[in-house]
């Protein structure tokens, strides 16, 4: 009994070494570490985030340690719990409607990168001197070539039958994208014709999905003909899958853009280490792999010239105005969109 | 105060901790919108129990479809296994296996409902079919000899007999769907949110902690009256023959191979696209086989903790406080009861390995309680009091009498609790700063349209899975043999 017992004993005990034993040589011995948040398909293995840290790694004399989230919203708050007990120096991926909760639950450095060739679409989100934006992308329709005879090409056409329970959706109370949608809808129309627009939508919706992921996954299984996601969406197909049949769609509104932020927290260790990696991903190097890894459009001129980024970004056609909408505003939107599905039933 | 009284109590507060931590984390700013909140209820509700009820009719059909095969026989280990398919893969490849088959799909209520169904019924098939050998094998015999008709038999004893049983495993399914999360927001129509989505939803737009917990408490003191006004009454004793000619029935296998056979080439067909596209071989990375050993340990550790917490759990028993306490626990939603274990004290180097394992236990343990192990420790109440009243002692009767008896069903429930935790990547997603196990690379896969992938990665969660849960049932028989008097 008791030789039974140890041999399970030692058997376990073996496995857990094995494990540890990488995570110990992961971490650097006598070298500082920066830390920097991002959620996972930022700092994963086929993210942009590895081929980062090994190009910063090579100069800085430092190791980069990724700590992840699921998504931006889970992240600052994991951040708010646990980054100044762990030594958080940078927290990637935040987008536009989490800027006014981040600033107000935490302090932040002023980051001082001088003037920046931007693109134009990006400048609007260059105002506030804490967070600094590293990749956009405008969000739209993904559709599937040849499966419908005539695309959406406005709002209102998404609310013919052809698309009746075929349009895969996030949910905005859960998602970043579902958040975008509610926004472009209400900016696009207003706030009343929006509303009203939505809850037309709600009979031409699959289903309002928990993430991005999973609303995605609905549509390449083909169950939705349609999903709100990101313009270059299709060039992710293209390029890795060596797949041509996705397209996505022009509207008649400008649209929705989601810029992703990067900022450095005020209780940082490795300060410095922090601002040489915001240069690094701002640099024309970074900018490149951020565009080829995370499939979004460069923030800094002269990096996606001749490839069909660029093409792309010639193509769609972005609000002009960036909104940093306030905690409450983004509250008082959710609650009305809650109240709108509730009013369904009732 | 002895042992067993501060093990109880030790207990109860790690059930409770995350309730306790939390209300003195976070101050409670306002009151929940009561109209939203009654409204997710109705929903959380509603469809937990149709999903609750369904499972448990279609479990019982299945049930007695495996009870027509010898314990030992491969076409019976073939239909078990064929049951607890579900059990091994992400929910997220079950969906899009029912949506694939039922096409357009009933979204809404019923929508919701299917999918719970099929993700249960397996798991209920298998634990009625235990239940029904040890409770009503001998019973069967006897009505059998004496030429009592089936139906005579089903209403007049089988019904009966396993009434607390068939409650047991009703509020085991009931408070899963109650806490489901994606499903509803998927496949729920306008009946999507839940209060689960509530509490996600406080955390993570509006920071707002207080609500959330809150949120988290009413669930659970809704879930813990119902339970309390359900179980009432005692469980009939063990009887150990079985001869269930009578209530055998074949048909349940068609049910369980029609089902499972939709979500098996489903799910093959993923694999084969995953296969098939140029990129395949990018997911063997270097990082594949320490992903692979941290599921294995997870898995293993979480199988551990459960498995030394249901044995405690029968040690501290019988106390009638206790059990009620454990019949009508839930643990508060994933989030909050992940982020209360990554409050308290560090979270690096060796750290996820140990919080990750309490955090899923946490999570598991009272659901593990509720798939039969409190109806399996009531049954043997009168032996543990017979050789209470002839002298033995509270640890005599736990290595003796207790322990060779309960310890296969122990296995057993670790095993499932370690294949949930070689999958997971919710829990670990928290507790974790990178990609600890083949469920969070999973993940990370589908978060970044690498979906095929992720099906691909999500076959060596099965092998590993299906590994963690043998070598728990396999352990927990050699310890029965090793304890038999």
């Amino acid at each position: 009994m008791r030789h039974f017992v140890l041999f399970l004993a030692v058997i376990f005990f073996g496995l857990f070494l094995a494990v540890l034993n990488r995570s110990d040589s992961q971490s650097g011995s006598g070298v500082p570490t920066l830390r920097v948040f991002g959620y996972a398909s930022f700092t994963g293995k086929w993210g942009a985030g590895p081929l980062l840290k090994n190009e910063f790694e090579k100069s800085c004399n430092c190791k980069v340690e990724f700590i992840e989230g699921s998504d931006s919203g889970i992240l600052l708050q994991r951040l708010k719990i646990e980054g100044e007990s762990l030594g958080a120096d940078l927290l990637i991926g935040l987008d536009q409607f989490d800027l006014a909760k981040a600033t107000s639950e935490q302090s932040w450095r002023k980051l001082s990168l001088g003037e920046l060739n931007v693109y134009e679409s990006v400048k609007p989100a260059l105002v506030n001197s804490y967070f600094v934006p590293y990749d956009w992308g405008t969000l739209t329709f993904v559709a599937r070539k040849n499966e419908s005879a005539k695309l959406p090409e406005s709002l209102d056409d998404l609310l013919e039958s052809e698309w009746t329970r075929k349009i895969a959706l996030e949910d905005p109370r859960t998602s970043s994208p579902g958040m975008q949608f509610l926004n472009w809808v209400v900016r696009s129309k207003g706030e009343q014709e929006g509303f009203e627009f939505i809850k037309k939508m709600m009979s031409q919706v699959h289903s309002f999905a928990p993430t991005w992921s999973a609303a995605y996954g609905l549509f390449t299984n083909k169950q939705a003909k349609l999903v709100y996601s990101y313009s270059t969406s299709p060039l992710y197909h293209k390029f890795e899958e060596k797949n041509d049949d996705y397209i996505s769609l022009k509207f008649k509104e400008p649209l929705a853009v989601q810029f992703e932020f990067m900022g450095i927290p005020e209780f940082c260790r490795n300060c410095d280490l922090a601002e040489k990696f915001v240069n690094l991903m701002l640099s024309p190097q970074g900018q490149k792999i951020i565009m080829e890894k995370n499939y979004m459009f460069p923030v800094m001129k002269g990096v996606a010239e001749n490839t069909e980024f660029a093409a792309l970004m010639e193509e769609v056609q972005p609000m002009d105005q960036v909104e940093i909408p306030s905690s409450a505003e983004v509250d008082r939107l959710l609650k009305k969109w809650t109240e709108l599905r509730r009013g369904d039933i009732n | 105060m002895n042992l067993r009284s501060l093990l109880r109590i030790g207990l109860v507060l790690f059930f409770l901790f995350p309730f306790i931590f939390l209300l003195t984390q976070f101050r409670i700013s306002e009151s929940p919108d009561i109209e939203e909140l009654l409204w997710a209820f109705r929903n959380s509700f509603s469809q937990a129990f149709l999903s609750a009820l369904g499972s448990l009719v279609l479990g019982v059909w299945a049930s007695l479809a495996l009870l027509s095969g010898s314990d030992s026989g491969g076409r019976r280990r073939f239909l078990k296994v064929m049951c607890l398919f579900p059990n091994f893969l992400p929910p997220l490849f079950i969906l899009l296996a029912a949506l694939n088959f039922l096409n357009p799909f009933p979204m809404g209520l019923t929508g919701i409902s299917l999918v719970h169904i099929v993700m249960n019924f397996g798991l209920v098939a298998v634990l009625m079919t235990e239940t029904i050998e040890v409770r009503l094998g001998g019973v069967t015999e006897l009505a059998y000899v004496e030429g009592a008709g089936r139906w005579q038999f089903m209403t007049q004893v089988f019904l009966p007999v396993l009434r607390k049983d068939f409650l047991h495993i009703f509020l085991f399914v009931f408070v899963i769907c109650f806490g489901s999360f994606s499903v509803p927001l998927i496949v729920g129509g306008i009946h999507g949110t839940t209060v689960e989505v509530l509490i996600y939803e406080k955390i993570r737009m509006s920071g707002d902690w207080g609500a959330a917990v809150v949120l988290a408490l009413l669930q659970s003191v809704f879930i813990f009256l119902i339970s309390f006004v359900a179980f009432r009454g005692p469980v009939p004793a063990l009887q150990k023959i079985t001869n269930l000619s009578l209530i055998k029935n074949s048909s349940g296998a068609v049910l369980i191979i029609a089902v499972m056979g939709a979500i098996a080439l489903s799910y093959a067909q993923g694999l084969y696209r995953g296969l098939t596209q140029p990129i395949a071989w990018t997911i063997f990375t270097d990082d594949l086989w320490q992903a692979t050993l941290g599921t294995v340990v997870l898995g293993l550790s979480v199988g551990i903790c459960c498995y030394l917490g249901l044995l405690l759990i029968a040690y501290c028993s019988p106390k009638s406080w206790f059990e009620r306490f454990l019949t009508g626990y839930v643990a508060p939603s994933t989030a909050l009861a992940c982020f209360s274990v990554l409050i308290v004290g560090p979270n690096e180097g060796v750290i996820p390995f140990i919080k990750i394992p309490l955090a899923i236990t946490l999570l598991s343990l009272s659901s593990l309680y509720r798939m039969g192990w409190s109806t399996e420790l009531q049954a043997l109440r009168s032996q543990a009091q017979i050789s209470y009243s002839m002298g033995a002692s509270s640890w005599q009767i736990f290595t003796e009498i207790i322990f060779p008896q309960v310890t296969t069903r122990a296995g057993f429930l670790s095993g499932l609790a370690a294949v949930w935790a070689c999958g997971d990547y919710a829990v670990s997603r928290i507790l974790a700063h990178r990609d600890l196990s083949l469920g969070m690379m999973t993940e990370t896969l589908m978060s970044g349209y690498r979906l095929n992938h992720a099906i691909l990665m999500s076959s060596l969660i099965v092998v590993v899975a299906g590994l963690c849960f043998a070598f728990f049932v396999g352990g927990s028989r050699v310890l029965r043999r090793k304890f038999s008097p």
